[in-house]
């Protein structure tokens, strides 16, 4: 699902990047504040899937469009949600840091995740741990980072971050880690080897490129 | 209640007729603690010809927030703000088009309900405060030509008004120290300057409706008056002059009245049919449908009724007959699963508490209904503010929801359903509400999608896009290129039946069709709303297009534009099947349809 596409100096890319975790843990919240800077306590239930799209100027030389798939929380939903992680590239994996049972839920995303998508060299796709609603914590789960960054280590995610979209805490950040990573992935990836099916979509972006033939 | 003004057209010995029972004594006599507004004939100015404006000559009103009307009566409710922070009852002028019928009465009633603060329950002296104005006039029984010369007075003008009254029907016991509105004399300030018509004086409503040409209100904002005696007087010429300016400029005003008249007669004429609509087809339901459901519901005056939408008061009646109770589900077995589901709630927190330092080890499973239920609760229509914790509908929502867990632990509660149950519960009272979901939940496509039956939700999918490709084929070979397949969309539509995408009120119409015609009518909604965006979503990736479709634009279509393209939707395809062929062939086997 990566679309890299040379123009002139400028590389561009297009990422999909999924955003799951249990029901209720802020995943569109985090998404609002992240692509529009804006937090409500309103937001309704999303059902099946909801979309968002933020486009980063990485640096001078690369632009970045971010396709954020913000996925029903509800366990039932399994299978059916499960096409979506179809071709994505990165994921966060969010639970409520005032929950437990969303963070013991995590485990569960991570390997369900695992199994449905890798990247196409068959690694599994970076992902980030965000725990959400830290504005609401006093003390507690995260305290101990050494157990949280073994934990990352053992459950295979490249970094977890204590966030909130309604206080706006290190939204922003997690974002760059990840792409930083996705990044690395393509950039290592395209040297190694060509991607046949990342060429092919080339061709059907030729309207808009139109530069490497 | 003091009752300044009666009067009879002058030289007609007849009695009143029609509504004049209206001003006997009794009838108007009020509460000693109601307020009374006096209106003094000469103090209101009507102008005779279908009358127009009563110009109270007060000047706070902001606006006029909305007006109701029937034949008989007219309402306008006012936001006005307190001068100097003083709570009081600010002045008004009233503008009415209504024509008036010979015996009519009209009420003048200022009718003032104060916002309660809701924080400390005071009254909050800076919020906008709503007037009713009812003004109340009944006529004797012949139209009779009326002058209106500059400075007449109610009393000379023959035939138009025999009372005129205001009261305020709400007693303003919350801050008696409010000042009663007072109504100020206009007409010795406008009269200088006050044309008076020269038609006779027609109150016949057909005519008035026929009547091509409104009739501008008095142009109040002009007057032309001489110099002040200490200085020179105007020569003739410059006189001449300036009382040509004069008149066109107060030409000029006139023909924008004219236009704002025209416009307000179109806008409260239409207005006025639709309630007539309303009125009419709620009495037929009432009267006629509704007692005879069984043999009615199907007859086809019944259901081109149904088309136009359901009258809000018969709404949810309407919608609990169509869905039915093939599960015999009565009220006794909600209040049982409320009951239940409360007891589930109890022991969950007992167990919790029993051992809350290792909250950890509390199952998902065991937390999950009930949990999922509360969190789901509150973003179910956030914007209306009655579902959140706090609001009067949050505890009732949320026992349908644990009730309907109990009553079926194999479905329990799947997210979309809270938006459902919501729907309903807007329409209907909680017992009827439960009732009408759990069989809603019963029907078909509601099972396959409610109880995640990946199998059927396909064969589902599969036959919307047979129909989408049909009727829209452009659109449906663009999506497919982009890989836009109809899960991305249609779950949130199909789970929640619309009601989270389109506008409450347009979800009600598609969820009375829906009643009407059954679950095809929710793909043709969903075929149409593609058909209504066709051209941009052409022209979008499969980004915007997804992005667009799981948020759609609510205001950027009305309910007509909706619904005459739902009107245009084939539910045939392209080998003459109708929607049912083509599901249960689609479930039998790979059969090309």
């Amino acid at each position: 699902g990566i679309i890299a596409t040379m123009t002139e100096q400028r590389k561009e890319y297009l990422f999909k990047v999924l955003v799951i975790g249990e029901l209720g843990v802020g995943k569109t919240s985090v998404i609002k504040r992240y692509v529009h800077q804006i937090f409500s306590q309103h937001y309704r239930a999303t059902i099946g899937v909801d979309f968002a799209l933020k486009v980063v100027h990485w640096d001078g030389e690369t632009l970045i469009r971010l396709q954020l798939w913000d996925i029903a929380g509800q366990e039932r939903f399994g299978n059916m949600t499960r096409v979506y992680y179809r071709e994505a590239v990165g994921a966060f994996i969010v639970f409520d840091a005032t929950r437990a049972s969303t963070f013991e839920a995590v485990n569960k995303w991570k390997n369900d995740l695992d199994n449905k998508v890798t990247l196409p060299d068959g690694r599994n796709i970076p992902t980030v741990l965000l725990g959400n609603k830290i504005d609401q914590m006093r003390g507690g789960l995260l305290s101990n980072k050494q157990q949280m960054d073994n934990y990352c280590d053992e459950k295979g995610f490249v970094a977890w971050f204590e966030t909130s979209a309604k206080a706006n805490i290190n939204i922003d950040e997690a974002a760059k880690y990840l792409i930083d990573k996705i990044l690395d992935n393509e950039r290592s990836y395209s040297r190694n080897l060509p991607d046949p099916e990342a060429l092919e979509l080339n061709k059907d972006d030729d309207e808009k490129s139109g530069c490497c033939r | 209640m003091t009752f300044l003004s009666t009067m009879e057209a002058s030289g007609n010995d007849d009695p009143p007729v029609g509504n004049s029972s209206y001003l006997s004594d009794s009838d108007v006599e009020r509460d000693d603690d109601i307020p009374t507004l006096d209106v003094s004939a000469d103090e209101i100015q009507l102008s005779p010809d279908s009358w127009q404006s009563v110009d109270l000559g007060l000047k706070e009103i902001n606006h006029i927030r909305s007006c109701t009307s029937t034949p008989t009566s007219i309402k306008y409710n006012s936001t006005c703000q307190p001068l100097n922070g003083v709570s009081h009852v600010p002045n008004l002028t009233l503008q009415t088009n209504l024509p008036i019928q010979n015996g009519d009465a009209l009420k003048l009633d200022i009718n003032e309900q104060d916002t309660i603060d809701e924080r400390n329950g005071s009254i909050n002296p800076n919020s906008p405060e709503f007037l009713d104005i009812t003004l109340q006039t009944t006529e004797v029984d012949e139209p009779a030509p009326v002058v209106n010369k500059p400075g007449s007075s109610l009393h000379s003008k023959k035939g138009s008004i025999t009372s005129l009254l205001g009261w305020i029907s709400s007693p303003l016991t919350s801050s008696p120290q409010k000042q009663i509105p007072q109504v100020v004399k206009t007409n010795k300030e406008t009269s200088s300057t006050h044309t008076a018509p020269k038609s006779p004086i027609s109150f016949r409503k057909k005519r008035f409706w026929r009547s091509k040409e409104p009739q501008p209100m008095s142009t109040t904002a002009l007057i032309l008056e001489d110099r002040p005696s200490n200085l020179p007087k105007k020569s003739a010429e410059e006189s001449e002059k300036h009382r040509l300016q004069y008149k066109k400029m107060v030409e000029i005003a006139k023909k924008n009245e004219l236009k704002d008249v025209q416009k307000r007669n179109k806008l409260m004429k239409e207005q006025r049919k639709q309630e007539d609509t309303i009125t009419s087809a709620s009495s037929q339901w009432i009267s006629q449908i509704l007692p005879n459901w069984e043999v009615m519901h199907q007859n086809n005056k019944v259901r081109m009724l149904w088309w136009q939408g359901l009258p809000p008061n018969v709404r949810g009646k309407v919608w609990q007959l169509s869905i039915g109770n093939e599960l015999n589900i009565t009220e006794d077995l909600y209040s049982i699963m409320v009951v239940r589901f409360q007891e589930k709630i109890r022991s969950m927190h007992e167990t919790q508490s029993s051992c809350s330092e290792d909250t950890i080890s509390l199952s998902a499973d065991r937390e999950s209904t009930v949990e999922l239920i509360r969190l789901d609760i509150s973003r179910t229509f956030p914007h209306l503010c009655i579902f959140q914790k706090g609001g009067p509908y949050h505890d009732v929502l949320h026992d349908i929801l644990g009730a309907y867990a109990c009553y079926r632990p194999d479905v329990g509660y799947v997210q979309g359903m809270s938006f459902v149950a919501a729907m309903l519960l807007l329409n209907m009272e909680p017992a009827y509400a439960f009732i009408t979901f759990s069989n809603l939940l019963n029907k078909p496509c509601q099972l396959a999608f409610f109880r995640l039956n990946e199998e059927l939700m396909k064969i589902y999918f599969a036959s919307f896009e047979v129909f989408f490709e049909e009727n829209l084929p452009r659109l449906f070979a663009r999506f497919k290129h982009n890989n836009l397949t109809p899960d991305i969309y249609l779950i949130d539509w199909i789970f929640t039946m619309f009601s989270k995408a389109l506008s409450l009120d347009m979800a009600c119409r598609v969820w009375d069709m829906f009643c009407r015609d059954g679950e095809e009518f929710l793909f043709k909604t969903a075929i149409a709303i593609l058909h209504l965006h066709e051209k941009s979503l052409l022209a979008m990736e499969f980004i915007q297009a997804a992005q667009f479709l799981t948020r759609l634009p609510t205001d950027s279509f009305t309910h007509h534009e909706l619904f005459s393209h739902i009107c245009d939707v084939t539910m045939v395809s392209r080998s003459n099947r109708r929607w049912k062929d083509v599901l249960s062939l689609l479930g039998q086997s790979d059969v090309t349809i």
